[in-house]
């Protein structure tokens, strides 16, 4: 439990066997490589080049594969991502390894192809702009290049505005009055300019010309000398042609998609050699021999040891000094390595910091019942994550995950049936529209709460969520004196944490027992208030006097406790905060009673009954919804701000051995 | 105008369960348009992205959510879906409760919508980082829950006031 105590050690192996020793740490993935210092009497091989190369073919084949996903989607297995990944020995990747050029051929294939679609699709939108640009001349009878016979001169184009053939005449004869024996014919119009073809005699070009321009003429840039008739045929059946060749390639895609299980080996295959030669360049060799040094578990240094022996490599631990810097590696017992994605996601403990997710776990579980509040959401929860963890069992990460969730859904199941919530007031509501209860809603005819209902009591809760913020405060700073005392630094332990511990106790209990000692069952001798003002003073005089400690100078020293003294407010912020246990729950009772309500609106029988199926059904997996996502980064809040502040620091370094980061199979079995 | 003074009360309350209602609403509105709007941008780019991007793109959502359940709750204390019509000042005091809600729900939504899209943009460049980017858009969430609290709380005790 806690974090694993980190062996330091230096390995020492022939260069001969450096393939072998490597891909031994690489498959067993306990030990993690320093970068050793520059010595001038070690060399560093520089692998970047087989990176980059490996980096390349990784990137080829994802692009590969992703093609493939294009063309033929994968057909993956129900809740595909809770699943673990497929097993493949050491001896299996070695084997796709060597089959690599195969692979890689395929890779180039399924680029060809893709490039070859992307060819024929980029083809048919140029062809389709061409035919775009001819409709408008299909009707014409000469070719658009057509530029007139040896006595006569041919205008193709478009003017401006709208001409029918009459009208264009008109304009040119009173453009160009003077000129005799001109055609003009109208094809078509596209929005205000028309598409026209003009015939006139050689001498009259010029003239022509001009009255043309003059009313907005332009060449087309289509100038095939075919009619555009027969050009837009051609075009037409080039284009059909294309189709039926998309579809040949697109199967030729599909087909390679039945291989997509030996690319997504290779890519792995190739991401594990990577990670092998990336640690390479971390290696110091000399001419015959090479060192590794680096950080493993304690527990298992002697697996280390004897693995290494089959190579003849030489190990040794390296006493640490206060100066070495640990990577951090967690070790959790079933129930609470739940909260370990939790505490990931904040920060590994550093040195100094123990690993706080026992403790955390069992808060983040707690305050997760409290803050969904309803039994039935929480069954479910169980039921969708016991279901994940025993049928599938899935990896590492995923069953940390499965567990927070597992675990928080069986408290928040317990806090229902505290607050008698299952859907809401469900059983009520039916008992009172279904079963004629006179009631039930009011008087909790059906299932009573077995403490207290947070919705109609909403005070009583307030007060229970901050009292109990209170203890997981009052916890936080335990584990701050604890921690500080596990360092030696006994003085910060008790003026710190401690002090604010008794200043915050004695001060709440002295405000009630002044304020509301009259109300209480039993009566409190005047002795024991005089006692708890003294206790205040003490904490307060501590606090003042001993906060500043590391300052020379009384005065400023005075100064820094009167401003750790100020922080008293972040204490009352931090109190305030607990009431979003009751903002929470309350938001999530309160959507399940409206939707309760709704469901209910059609009243009895069974139309009602059917009714209120559809409606609860939609209306509780939506609130679910909403509420899991809202308490998991609430309760991931309280435990960061609130209970982390008082005593954990973290910027802790992760472990992260020599292993094989894999996307598509799993290189071993991992613990 | 007859009755109109006698009313002042439910027209108060109902007032004030519209303006929770649309305040928040708006603001959500607002806010998931906007980190959807980045979120599309980051599913263009790989559409594997989807289900995180659209986690952040729900944060925002909740503000709405709130306003909706402070009037739905006023709606069932003022005679519309159960309790009795209120007093003149009863009903003040209804319109006063949901004005925490309205005016934070309404800008915390926008504000969060922020602090979700620059989620959004790291969940681009960092998949694995997502959870950072949510926690990291409900700490602004945190004061619409607080505004939510004192609505509900205020919206409850009123009927106990006798006025």
């Amino acid at each position: 439990m806690a974090k694993l105590k980190m062996q330091k050690l230096r390995i020492i192996a022939m260069r001969s066997e450096r393939k072998q020793v490597l891909e031994q740490l690489q498959r067993s993935g306990l030990v993690e490589i320093e970068y050793t210092p520059d010595d001038p009497t070690l060399l560093h091989d520089d692998t970047s080049a087989q990176c980059t190369q490996l980096e390349d073919f990784i990137k080829d084949i994802n692009g590969a594969l992703a093609v493939l996903e294009e063309a033929a989607p994968e057909k993956k297995p129900f809740l595909a991502g809770w699943r673990p990944r497929p097993v493949i020995s050491a001896e299996e990747y070695a084997d796709v390894l060597s089959g690599c050029g195969e692979g890689l051929s395929l890779c180039a294939d399924i680029e060809r192809l893709r490039r070859e679609l992307e060819e024929i699709r980029s083809e048919r939108v140029r062809a389709q702009t061409r035919l775009d640009a001819l409709s408008p001349w299909k009707d014409l009878t000469v070719p658009m290049n057509f530029r007139g016979t040896s006595s006569t001169t041919a205008f193709i184009g478009t003017v401006q505005s709208v001409y029918t053939s009459e009208s264009l005449a008109l304009r040119l004869a009173q453009l160009c009055p003077e000129v005799d024996g001109v055609h003009s014919q109208v094809l078509c119009t596209m929005g205000d300019s028309t598409c026209v073809m003009v015939l006139c005699m050689k001498a009259d070009t010029e003239d022509i010309e001009g009255a043309l321009r003059s009313v907005g003429y332009a060449r087309p840039s289509e100038s095939a000398d075919d009619l555009p008739r027969n050009v837009m045929a051609q075009l037409e059946s080039e284009q059909s042609g294309r189709d039926s060749r998309e579809e040949e390639v697109r199967q030729a895609i599909v087909d390679l998609a039945d291989r997509r299980g030996e690319l997504q080996y290779l890519a792995d295959a190739c991401t594990v050699r990577l990670e092998k030669y990336q640690n390479i360049q971390r290696l110091g060799c000399g001419e015959n021999c090479f060192i590794i040094e680096g950080w493993t578990p304690e527990r298992d240094y002697g697996q280390v040891e004897s693995e290494m022996a089959q190579f003849g490599a030489y190990c040794e631990r390296i006493e640490t000094g206060a100066k070495d810097n640990p990577p951090v590696a967690l070790k959790n017992n079933a129930f609470t390595e739940g909260g370990e994605p939790v505490l990931e996601m904040y920060s590994m403990p550093s040195k100094g910091d123990i690993d706080p997710t026992p403790i955390m776990s069992v808060w983040y579980y707690f305050l997760f019942g409290i803050l969904l509040g309803d039994a039935a959401y929480g069954a479910i929860m169980v039921i969708a994550c016991a279901f994940v963890l025993f049928k599938f069992k899935p990896e590492a990460r995923q069953r940390k995950n499965m567990k927070l969730f597992m675990f928080s859904g069986f408290s928040a199941v317990i806090w229902g049936i505290i607050f008698g919530s299952y859907f809401g007031n469900l059983p009520n509501v039916i008992g009172e529209v279904f079963f004629g209860m006179e009631g039930a809603i009011d008087n909790y005819g059906v299932v009573r709460p077995l403490w207290f209902d947070p919705i109609a009591e909403p005070m009583n809760m307030m007060i229970f969520s901050i009292a109990l913020g209170g203890i997981h405060l009052f916890c936080g700073l335990i584990l701050g004196i604890y921690v500080n005392f596990k360092n030696g630094d006994y003085v910060s332990g008790l003026c710190g944490p401690g002090a604010w511990l008794l200043l915050l106790v004695s001060g709440i209990g002295w405000a009630l027992v002044t304020m509301m000692g009259d109300s209480l069952p039993f009566t409190v001798p005047p002795v024991v208030s005089n006692i708890l003002l003294i206790l205040v003073g003490v904490a307060v005089v501590t606090i003042l006097l001993m906060a500043g400690r590391p300052t020379k100078s009384p005065f400023k020293r005075l100064l820094k406790g009167a401003y750790e003294l100020y922080g008293a407010t972040s204490y009352l912020s931090d109190f305030m905060s607990y009431s979003r246990l009751l903002a929470l729950g309350l938001a999530t009772g309160v959507i399940s009673q409206v939707f309760n309500t709704i469901g209910t609106m059609f009243g009895g029988g069974v139309f009602g009954a059917i009714m209120l199926v559809i409606v609860g059904i939609i209306g509780h997996a939506l609130n679910i919804g909403i509420s899991l996502i809202g308490c998991y980064v609430h309760d991931c809040r309280l435990q960061y701000v609130e209970f982390f502040g008082k005593f954990y620091e973290g910027g802790g370094r992760a472990f992260t051995p020599l292993t094989a980061n894999t996307k598509y199979f799993r290189f071993k079995e991992d613990n | 105008m007859e009755g109109f003074v006698e009313n002042l009360g439910i027209i108060f309350a109902l007032a004030g369960a519209a303006l929770a209602t649309l305040f928040p609403g708006l603001g959500s509105a607002k806010g998931v348009g906007m980190v959807g709007e980045a979120a599309a941008g980051v599913v263009a780019e790989d559409p594997s992205k989807f289900s995180k991007v659209l986690i952040l793109q729900l944060l925002p959502g909740t503000q709405g959510i709130y306003g909706l359940l402070t009037a739905f709750l006023l709606l069932t204390q003022i005679g519309l879906l159960g309790g009795e019509t209120p007093s003149v000042a009863a009903g003040i005091c209804y319109f006063m409760a949901c004005l925490p809600i309205t005016v934070v729900g309404y800008l915390s939504a926008i504000k969060q919508a922020k602090t979700a899209a620059a989620g959004v943009a790291l969940v681009a460049k960092k998949p694995e980082q997502q959870s950072k980017g949510m926690i990291l858009a409900a700490m602004v969430e945190t004061y619409a829950v607080f505004a939510l609290l004192i609505s509900i709380l205020a919206l409850f005790s009123i009927g106990g006031l006798g006025i």
